[in-house]
């Protein structure tokens, strides 16, 4: 059950419902729950998710799992606890931006014999940033396997060490770790490669990358740190003020441009350490020697003021240029136009909550290119597929790979006459549509 | 960096008498150690076979880059070998290895390592060096065909 119907709703109750779960939806608006049961295959109930009625109507009584992600903290606050406590909901994931909130949630939930999840959107896009600034010249960076593995998206550039060079080669590079080329964008298409592709200038492709070998391809990328140290975050939000103090505490020096005075003002006073700039941005951009930073990061609440200014962050000489974008089709402008890395707090949420709904033994999934592609961390059960017949015996979907094994901690090649052993961790990658049947192989169930 | 400034001209062998994968690599790392005063055949050989049981560094084309880091080595060394007959080399096409080209770093040069791996691998993409290479009739032509593919990048 799925408690609000907006974008973060809506693409889970789809994607939940093409992996064959009956699922039903809770909008509060009546047009929109009108458009909703119109345009999804679930079942839609208007009311409000608030309330013991709207949820028994909409069948939490038999649900075995309830997702609240609607704008509002304080209804999926509600809407989990009574999840939680009234209809003892097995596995609840509700939606909370803020920390307060996640910390009040979690203290009455002490007692629930239930599964409790809090996905913080706000929080992750941070992370998300955070990493981008760990890894030069990438456009996404996601962790796996305790750090032990990234995966890292690049532009291809015309030119460059890795243009018109088979995916192969990176087993000649590092034969010793499970680094490759896992996704590739070209155009319109999506590859998941396997064997004979060869990378072309225009790709955007993933690149798993053990830690041991990051510096090096790096160095092959020709993607290097930006000496500079100063960074400027466009957008005073709540997101913005934690950003600018995890910068801070990476050694950055943080200028902070908001065109609200008030807004500005009130940064000024919570981040002591921070430049706080009020004025509109091309003009600040101009003052701010844009060409000295390391990055420009724009959070602001509009998301086309931030590709705008990022836009104009990068034509006046920015070495890099973040924006926040949740609007799917703007942010499959990636690639095209001038900017480095787009994030999506609600497809870091889709992707946050879809790791909660797939069970405890999936670690983690991270969605490539607006969700086309999904890689995921699994931990091997008892009994599954995987620890019976050797990997490539295996009848997993049409093109899976099969990246990483992790065993007690130590990272491989997985071969194909290998079988896997209960607790280890599996990564794979494959278009999405794929990944709930290749989970089943490692953790069914 | 370039191949010519490690290649080590004297090691270049014209015909590899073995047909098989450690005959192959014998006499690479012997025309290597003879050609280089202080380095011994017998650890390279090893180190060559261990990183080939990682996996074959024949990258299909006729073409392998056996490779491998040695402790000790005071700068990275390049040799050239070519098998008129063929060398089943447990390439990834499957196809008999023709064209070897050896690559030994010292213990820490990861950086270095690799982007000579990434200019060698690239300079094989190039069918006319590699029917350079095979057509050559001497070490000197052999010689002549990398210093041209060198200062095309």
């Amino acid at each position: 059950m799925i408690v609000g119907g907006g974008l973060v709703g809506t693409t889970l109750a789809g994607k939940l419902s093409r992996e064959g779960h009956d699922v039903s939806l809770i909008e509060r608006r009546p047009e929109r729950a009108a458009e909703l049961s119109r345009s999804l295959d679930v079942r839609v109930v208007e009311g409000n998710g608030a309330t013991a009625g709207a949820l028994r109507a909409a069948g939490a009584e038999e649900a075995s799992l309830v997702v609240a992600c609607t704008e509002s903290d304080e209804v999926n606050f509600v809407t989990g606890r009574i999840a939680a406590s009234m209809f003892k909901v097995r596995n609840v994931v509700v939606r909370l931006r803020e920390t307060e909130h996640q910390e009040a949630f979690a203290h009455l939930s002490r007692g629930d014999r239930v599964e409790i999840a809090c996905v913080n959107p706000e929080a992750a896009a941070v992370e998300k940033i955070v990493s981008l600034f760990e890894v030069p010249g990438a456009l996404d960076v996601n962790d796996f396997m305790g750090g032990a593995l990234r995966v890292a998206g690049f532009p291809i550039r015309a030119g460059s060490e890795f243009a018109e060079r088979p995916v192969l080669d990176m087993r000649l590079f590092f034969a010793e770790t499970p680094s490759l080329v896992v996704a590739i964008q070209r155009g319109d298409r999506v590859i998941v490669p396997h064997g004979g592709e060869v990378l072309r200038a225009g790709d955007i492709a993933y690149f798993a990358l053990a830690r041991s070998d990051l510096e090096n391809f790096l160095e092959l990328m020709e993607a290097r740190a930006n000496a500079s140290h100063k960074v400027l975050v466009a957008g005073a939000t709540h997101l913005g003020l934690t950003l600018a103090r995890r910068l801070e505490q990476m050694g950055f020096a943080v200028t902070l441009l908001e065109p609200d005075t008030a807004l500005a003002q009130r940064a000024a006073e919570e981040l002591p350490g921070a430049l706080v700039v009020s004025g509109a941005l091309p003009q600040l951009l101009d003052e701010e020697e844009i060409e000295t930073v390391a990055a420009f990061v724009a959070v602001s609440p509009d998301h086309e003021d931030n590709l705008v200014g990022c836009l104009l962050a990068k034509r006046m000489g920015a070495a890099r240029a973040f924006a926040l974008v949740d609007n799917p089709s703007l942010a499959s402008l990636i690639g095209e136009i001038a900017i480095d890395a787009i994030i999506s707090p609600r497809l870091l949420s889709i992707g946050l909550t879809m790791q909660h709904v797939q069970g405890r033994r999936v670690k983690k999934v991270a969605a490539l290119f607006g969700d086309r592609v999904e890689v995921l961390e699994a931990e091997v059960v008892q009994g599954a597929p995987v620890t019976r017949a050797p990997i490539a015996e295996l009848d997993l979907p049409r093109g899976v790979l099969v990246v990483a094994v992790q065993r007690e901690g130590a990272l491989r090649m997985p071969r194909g006459e290998d079988c896997a052993a209960p607790g280890d961790r599996i990564l794979l990658v494959a278009e999405t549509a794929e990944t709930a049947a290749a989970a089943e192989f490692i953790a069914p169930g | 960096m370039k191949i010519v400034d490690i290649l080590v001209r004297e090691a270049v062998v014209l015909d590899l008498e073995s047909r098989d994968k450690r005959g192959a690599l014998g006499e690479l790392c012997a025309a290597l150690a003879a050609a280089e005063p202080g380095l011994e055949s017998a650890p390279l050989l090893e180190v060559l076979q261990a990183r080939e049981a990682l996996q074959s560094t024949g990258i299909g084309e006729g073409v392998a880059i056996p490779h491998g880091k040695l402790p000790g080595l005071p700068r990275l060394l390049a040799s050239f070998a070519r098998s008129r007959a063929g060398v089943d080399f447990e390439s990834i096409d499957g196809a008999p290895t023709h064209l070897f080209f050896l690559l030994v770093v010292p213990e820490h040069a990861g950086g270095a390592h690799l982007k000579a791996l990434a200019r060698i691998s690239r300079f094989f993409r190039d069918e006319a060096f590699r029917k350079a290479l095979l057509e050559a009739g001497s070490r000197a032509e052999i010689v002549a065909a990398i210093e041209q593919e060198d200062a095309r990048f």
